[in-house]
């Protein structure tokens, strides 16, 4: 009887120790594991995102680029202004000119002008 | 625990006068050791028993056909003294000073009335203490100077057998006391008499325990003893096995042994939890890693697009002055169809 009281009282010590070593434990290696757990749920949807930024990325750099290169043609657009001037005064005085010829060609002989017009 | 010096006197001062309680000592001041049964002829109330907080009652005379077992001789117990105290009242056994244990007195129920604190104690009385608890006793010091001591002689007898016992020599103050006793008694529970002497005075009642020695060892002990008969000196439980020397070693060891155990099991723990904790940090720095990084990829996609605004902004204000070179095309074409006009 008495053995069965020593048993079990023993067995009481042991178990209450064995549940605080349980939770002692136990705490660490749950949090750790839910630690881990959101990692590997979340980690491929952080990829995902990752790659697809950098597709945005590089779509935006060729936009760029593009910008950048229609940017400098118009600058050099700008340029031909000058030879436009020109072009213009220099049209404008073929026709001043042409005015004359017709004037002094009118005046001088009307008559072989006719067949030269026919 | 022993007899105040002036005890004896007081005893030898009173010759038994049977039971009577009432010495002609007076109120003795604190506690009381009890007095040894043989000088009590008038026995003083038996001391106190402050571990027990009750309080011994020395009635007068009393008769102790039986020791308890637990008495134990003192210095003033002899039974040869206690003989002679007892003349009168019958043979007297030797009363030891028990350990604070008071001594019951069948008519240990004073006349007198009680100090508060024998009313308290009266009360708990009233709720029929268990035998084995130590025996009610009066309060010595108000009734000491009454009554004569007899405590020490604790018998086992019923209440009856004291009566008788006692009865030829109590004191006149005895007799009466027995009557009312004995009257009294006669309201108490059965159980309760079985194991002891009640009385009741009133509010109070007393319970005097008739073997506390063999109450006591038997609540410890499985096997109960035969009731100590005529034992003037407590004698070990022989139930007690004899203990052996080594289970202190065996204690140590084992102890030892457990401890060392445990240590490993923490030991091996703490291993498996630090090897856990690496692999999640590794894990966390791999997704601390990947967080960075898209941070940084989003950064640059901000950045691009940052860049993109300003280059179309700058784009749309070189495309302004575009419009003047439109209208000088125009007009240079407007002056060419002049100019083929003319010459057609």
């Amino acid at each position: 009887m008495e053995e069965a009281e020593m048993q079990l009282k023993g067995k009481k010590v042991t178990d209450k120790f064995t549940e605080s070593v349980y939770v002692l434990a136990n705490e660490p290696s749950v949090a750790l594991y839910r630690l881990q757990e959101h990692v590997r749920r979340s980690l491929p949807e952080l990829a995902q995102h990752k790659s697809d930024m950098q597709n945005w990325e590089e779509q935006s750099q060729g936009a760029i680029y593009t910008v950048e290169y229609a940017c400098s043609a118009v600058k050099n657009l700008m340029d031909s202004n000058v030879h436009f001037r020109s072009i213009e005064g220099l049209l404008k005085q073929a026709i001043s000119i042409k005015d004359q010829l017709n004037t002094s060609q009118g005046r001088s002989p009307s008559a072989p002008k006719p067949p030269s017009l026919a | 625990m022993e007899p105040a010096p002036g005890q004896p006197g007081l005893e030898s001062r009173t010759p038994l006068s049977g039971c009577s309680r009432n010495s002609p000592l007076g109120p003795r001041p604190g506690k009381q050791p009890s007095l040894p049964p043989p000088s009590l002829g008038s026995g003083e109330v038996s001391e106190e028993e402050p571990g027990v907080g009750g309080r011994t009652q020395l009635g007068g005379t009393r008769k102790t056909p039986s020791l308890p077992a637990y008495e134990t001789p003192g210095p003033c117990g002899t039974p040869p003294g206690a003989g002679l105290a007892w003349g009168p009242c019958g043979p007297t056994r030797p009363s030891p000073r028990p350990l604070g244990r008071p001594v019951s007195v069948p008519q240990a129920t004073k006349p007198k009335p009680k100090p508060g604190g024998s009313a308290s104690r009266g009360a708990p009385r009233n709720s029929r203490m268990n035998p084995e608890e130590e025996e009610e006793e009066e309060e010595r010091e108000p009734e000491k100077g009454a009554r004569p001591f007899a405590g020490r002689l604790q018998d086992s007898r019923s209440l009856d057998g004291l009566s008788g016992a006692c009865g030829g020599g109590a004191a006149p103050l005895g007799g009466p006391e027995q009557g009312a006793g004995g009257g009294r008694r006669a309201t108490i529970s059965s159980a309760l008499e079985l194991e002891g002497t009640v009385s009741r005075h009133g509010d109070l009642t007393h319970f005097v325990a008739n073997n506390l020695q063999l109450k006591i060892r038997l609540s410890g002990n499985p096997q109960p003893q035969p009731p100590p008969s005529a034992r003037p000196a407590p004698v070990p439980t022989p139930s007690i096995p004899p203990i052996d020397p080594e289970v202190l070693r065996d204690l140590e060891r084992l102890s030892r042994e457990l401890g060392a155990r445990v240590e490993r099991l923490l030991r091996g723990l703490g291993g498996a939890v630090q090897e856990l904790t690496a692999l999640s940090v590794g894990c966390i720095q791999t997704y601390r890693d990947a967080v960075d990084s898209l941070g940084e990829a989003v950064d640059m996609s901000i950045k691009g697009m940052y860049t993109l605004l300003a280059r179309c902004e700058e784009l749309e204000r070189a495309l302004q002055p575009v419009q003047g070179l439109a209208r000088q095309v125009r007009d240079i074409r407007r002056t060419l169809e002049v100019l083929e006009a003319l010459c057609k």
